[in-house]
């Protein structure tokens, strides 16, 4: 029966897979970047204790017959060239046309001193960067984004989401056709989303979330924060003074204020077009289109400004565990 | 200010009302008829008010027209195609804005009430005219981006699956796109009305 079955995948020319492990060192220097070029595989690369930089590679090729896919993994190779401030990765794919039952992918897998500055540029693959605090560029398309606890990053991703963990300094976000993902994120924080949701939780600095065509969410944040969107819903929780600015922008979305009730504040908002719902002790005003709200409670506590276009405003007293007043 | 019976007519004749803001927009570019023209220019000329106001919406079209100019792709799909062109050509004047962004877009509707949010945000938005025609063009313009992202990208899965067809990362990431397509197609066709 097994002799039948073997005979039958042999006939229908179902692909068969080929593997190939490489493993490659280079030396490494302060102030040295670790470079890497790659497409068609995800990218992880890991900082930590050492003085070299490691690189482990899997090649998986796909051929209608084992001598084909074994000679197709043979032809792919990762080259590891170093420079004077570089170590440069750099996947080699073979220049043929390939059958239509013939394909390749390669996962990288790189050690890296945690002082080293990290270049990444993949299509076709996910990148995951971690314990990197020298600082890094990240570029993708068609896979997901992770960094964590790492420092000083810019990410520019297009068609996937991106995450970002316990990480700090000047990180930047840009991404396109995907949701991004914050937490734990301090200093200064830029994300410019666009085509997915946008979710901040334990941010901290200055904070600017720009974002289109999607929702954004901020809950427990502390510091400056502001919210730019337009064709989305906007939902920003107030918690507690650490909260010292809230700037909200919205066009053509409801924007969702909510308050711990115990929290001090003061807010200004306007809103062209779109109307203001509060249970809570503020003053509504309107002018034609236009309506006004402003209020102080307490002492102290976060400035919160509002503006909108073609965007209702919702404040309510809405804590954390989501049971609250709705106006 | 002047006296009664002359050009600008007697005390009585002077609106008390401010004028609204789309008014004074239309004033400025000139979109009043004559005699509303003459009206405007009455009431401005005994309040402070509404001429401060007009001074901002003068400075913020300024300010925008020294922005870049995103100009809409022609290259796009049918449906979004044919919604864009059967607006009447003043539309195109303000999808030619430039991208607008709530904060500064509303600078017009803060100026009764002086806001810092409105300057923080004027540096980065165009458009000074708070309008549904302008709202209308600057979402237009938002889903024409978004589909010609859509277009960009299936092509690139079809080099990218030319040149390495069994790839398992390249056909999820096609299949993917094409799926975000038709949702594309459909979120327009109803945003359109069709």
């Amino acid at each position: 029966m097994n002799t039948a079955i073997f005979a039958f995948v042999l006939a229908a020319g179902i692909p068969v897979t080929g593997v190939r492990e490489l493993h490659r060192e280079a030396p490494w220097r302060p102030g040295m970047t670790v470079k890497v070029m790659h497409r068609f595989g995800d990218v992880f690369v890991r900082g930590g204790a050492y003085a070299k930089v490691f690189l482990d590679v899997v090649v998986r090729s796909t051929a209608s017959s084992e001598q084909a896919a074994a000679a197709m993994a043979g032809a792919i190779d990762v080259s590891l060239k170093v420079t004077d401030d570089t170590v440069l990765v750099t996947t080699l794919y073979p220049d043929s046309d390939l059958g239509q039952d013939q394909g390749y992918e390669a996962h990288l897998e790189l050690k890296v001193p945690r002082n080293a500055g990290v270049v990444v540029r993949n299509s076709f693959g996910n990148v995951v960067v971690a314990d990197v605090a020298a600082g890094g560029v990240i570029q993708n398309r068609f896979g997901d984004v992770e960094i964590a606890q790492c420092r000083d990053f810019e990410v520019a991703n297009r068609f996937g989401n991106v995450r970002v963990l316990r990480s700090s300094g000047a990180v930047s976000v840009d991404n396109r056709f995907g949701d991004v993902f914050l937490d734990s994120v301090s200093s200064q924080v830029r994300v410019e989303n666009r085509y997915g949701d946008v979710h901040g939780e334990d941010l901290d600095g200055r904070v600017f979330l720009s974002n289109r065509l999607g929702a954004t969410n901020c809950r427990h944040c502390a510091g400056s924060l502001a919210l730019v969107s337009r064709g989305g819903e906007v939902s920003a929780w107030v918690e507690d003074a650490g909260l010292t600015d809230l700037d909200v922008a919205s066009e053509l979305g409801r924007v969702h204020l909510n308050f711990d009730r115990l929290v001090p504040f003061r807010l200004e908002g306007a809103t062209h077009a779109g109307k203001i719902h509060s249970l809570l002790p503020l003053t509504i005003e309107e002018s034609g289109q236009q309506r006004f709200v402003s209020g102080v409670l307490g002492r102290g506590g976060p400035t919160i400004r509002l503006s909108g276009a073609w965007a209702d405003f919702i404040i309510q007293h809405q804590p954390a565990d989501g049971k609250g007043d709705k106006p | 200010m002047q006296s009664e019976g002359t050009k600008f007519g007697s005390k009585e004749e002077l609106t008390n009302e401010h004028h609204t803001d789309e008014t004074l927009s239309a004033y400025i570019d000139r979109d009043l008829d004559p005699e509303r023209v003459e009206e405007v220019d009455r009431h401005l000329h005994g309040c402070a008010e509404c001429r401060e106001v007009l001074d901002q919406l003068q400075a913020i079209r300024h300010a925008a027209g020294n922005l870049e100019q995103v100009e809409p792709s022609s290259a796009t799909w049918y449906a979004v195609k044919r919604r864009v062109s059967s607006r009447p050509v003043r539309f195109w004047r303000w999808a030619g804005a430039g991208i607008a962004v709530a904060a500064a877009v509303l600078v017009s509707v803060l100026l009764r009430k002086p806001s810092p949010t409105a300057a923080k945000y004027s540096a980065v938005t165009a458009s000074g005219a708070l309008s549904s025609e302008a709202a209308e063009a600057g979402m237009a313009s938002e889903y024409e981006e978004y589909a010609r992202g859509i277009e960009e990208a299936m092509e690139e899965c079809e080099a990218a699956l030319a040149e390495n067809p069994q790839s398992s990362r390249v056909r999820l990431a096609y299949l993917t796109i094409r799926s975000n397509r038709s949702a594309a197609l459909d979120r327009t066709a109803s945003w359109s009305g069709e």
